[in-house]
């Protein structure tokens, strides 16, 4: 897969699948507030957490995981969610590095207070996370930039993060799923509690993504 | 699929009052619109199924097209119509006008509840919070049965983080019907969110309750598991409690695991489970405030 163009620039990505699972969630629950956590490389959380600048965050995004369609404001799924979450990412060398949530109103591009403070709980332990916003309004069947609004929370405060990057063709296989309604084949962690038979890691949908990516790139 | 076989579908959604809007337009882009007519009696109830689903997903050609030919049967004159020509003005973002057909309908029928309901909705879409609890709560001194709206309210003041009132609408859910294990486990659910020793333990208290109602529900079974956990964490626990609690941590995790292997779920949970029962439970709590 290739990454970006620009080079030498300080720049948050997200990969592919990432975003195809933030887009996806918010098709498939169109009336509902949606939320999730994502992944980066344990390693590259590590180096991160231990440089002292203040500038964003050079990583990659490589993973979403979709967590809560409903009890929106409840706490207790989604403490468990978030632990179990957790507790498979590190099996993969994977850890949490942020949050990201779709607002129920479709005009409502403000940050949800309940995934602030699930951010800042997680700054606790690495320094730094991110709190992301999707914008219903930039989420279509022809997708032409990206929908992310992204804060960097440190401490008490949240900063803009204005340099983002997404990986290869993301819009293009994006923009495709949605065409397809691959919506169908996410699962959040409400829907893995409702049946257990569902995967909160989607490993379904991640391999129609890389066909998908595979056949654009 | 036939048309016969579509028009069941189609009923078995109205009567379980799910949200399908997608699905319901797309099977009357594939199989309905053509002959309407071959519905029968149930065409009027069909139309404007349809047409409410393509006001959710933006589908403005099939609503005109089902408003059309129910204007064309019942005119303006009937209540139900003029209901949904107030929607198709949501659909549009025009509130006044909308409101102005809901007014009509409550001079003309005060206690048309779904006229009230709209006007509710309104509101929210405008993310006019408070207002929308003004109005939910004086619709519920009218209609004291209506459950649904007690939800609403009830996820209203969730959004406000107002955990007291919130539960108190959890309280009528459960009077209206003690049956019902998603009303316990949304009232143990609230109890935990609202934090402290006193309530996390009433929470503990109804996430069982809610797994009496009803064996398979998991959330209740991981609401023991986390609550239990915290509880026999706390410093200020004494020791028979703990213990108590302890016991309870070990049982739901147990409990867990034998879902997660009968189901054969695809993803293993053994280690996370594993991490409450392994830590000591003289841990500082971790519960939120």
């Amino acid at each position: 897969m290739s990454s970006s163009e620009t080079s030498g620039e300080p720049a948050l990505s997200f990969s592919c699948r990432a975003y195809a699972k933030m887009a996806l969630h918010a098709a498939k629950y169109p009336h509902c507030a949606v939320n999730g956590v994502l992944l980066a490389s344990k390693a590259q959380i590590k180096s991160l957490s231990t440089s002292s600048s203040s500038s964003s965050p050079k990583m990659l995004v490589v993973d979403a995981i979709p967590l809560s369609h409903q009890s929106r404001g409840l706490s207790p799924m989604l403490e468990m969610g978030l632990a179990l979450t957790e507790s498979l990412a590190e099996q993969e060398g994977l850890g949490v590095v942020g949050v990201y949530h779709v607002n129920e109103l479709f005009h409502d591009i403000s940050e949800d207070s309940f995934m602030k403070e699930v951010g800042k709980k997680i700054a606790e332990n690495m320094s730094f996370s991110l709190v992301v916003t999707v914008d219903n309004q930039k989420l279509s069947l022809v997708m032409e930039s990206h929908a992310l609004i992204v804060r960097q929370c440190s401490g008490d405060k949240l900063k803009d993060v204005q340099d983002i990057i997404l990986e290869g063709p993301t819009l293009e296989v994006v923009s495709t799923l949605l065409q397809r309604k691959n919506q169908a084949l996410l699962n959040d962690f409400d829907n893995h509690l409702d049946d257990m038979g569902c995967d909160i890691l989607n490993r379904d949908l991640n391999s129609v993504i890389l066909q998908c990516l595979e056949r654009l790139d | 699929m036939n048309v016969q076989e579509g028009r069941e579908l189609l009923r078995s959604w109205r009567e379980d009052n799910v949200r399908r809007s997608m699905d319901v337009v797309d099977l009357w882009d594939s199989l309905l619109s053509q002959d309407p007519e071959a519905l029968g009696d149930e065409k009027w109830m069909v139309l404007e199924q349809v047409a409410v689903a393509a006001m959710d997903v933006q589908r403005r050609d099939v609503v005109e097209r089902c408003l059309k030919r129910l204007k064309a049967e019942f005119d303006l004159d009937s209540i139900r119509v003029r209901r949904l020509y107030g929607m198709r003005h949501e659909m549009m973002g025009d509130w006044e006008s909308a409101l102005k057909l809901y007014d009509t309908i409550l001079e003309e029928d005060s206690a048309n509840s779904s006229a009230r309901k709209r006007k509710i909705a309104i509101h929210r879409a405008k993310g006019e919070r408070p207002q929308a609890i003004g109005e939910l709560s004086r619709y519920l001194n009218d209609f004291l049965c209506d459950t649904e709206a007690w939800m609403e309210l009830c996820d209203l003041y969730l959004e406000e983080r107002d955990y007291a009132k919130a539960a108190y609408c959890c309280e009528e859910l459960i009077l209206h019907n003690p049956n019902n294990h998603i009303y316990f486990q949304r009232y143990a659910e609230i109890k935990y969110t609202q934090g402290g020793m006193d309530n996390i333990e009433m929470a503990k208290t109804y996430y069982a309750k809610t797994l009496s109602l009803n064996p398979d529900n998991i959330r209740a079974l991981y609401g023991i598991l986390l609550a239990s956990f915290q509880l026999a964490s706390s410093n200020k626990m004494p020791a028979p409690k703990k213990q108590e609690f302890m016991k309870m941590v070990m049982w739901s995790s147990k409990q867990i695991q034998k879902r997660y292997q009968t189901k054969n779920a695809p993803i293993d949970p053994s280690r996370f489970i594993q991490a409450f029962v392994s830590q000591p439970p003289n841990g500082q709590s971790g519960a939120s405030s």
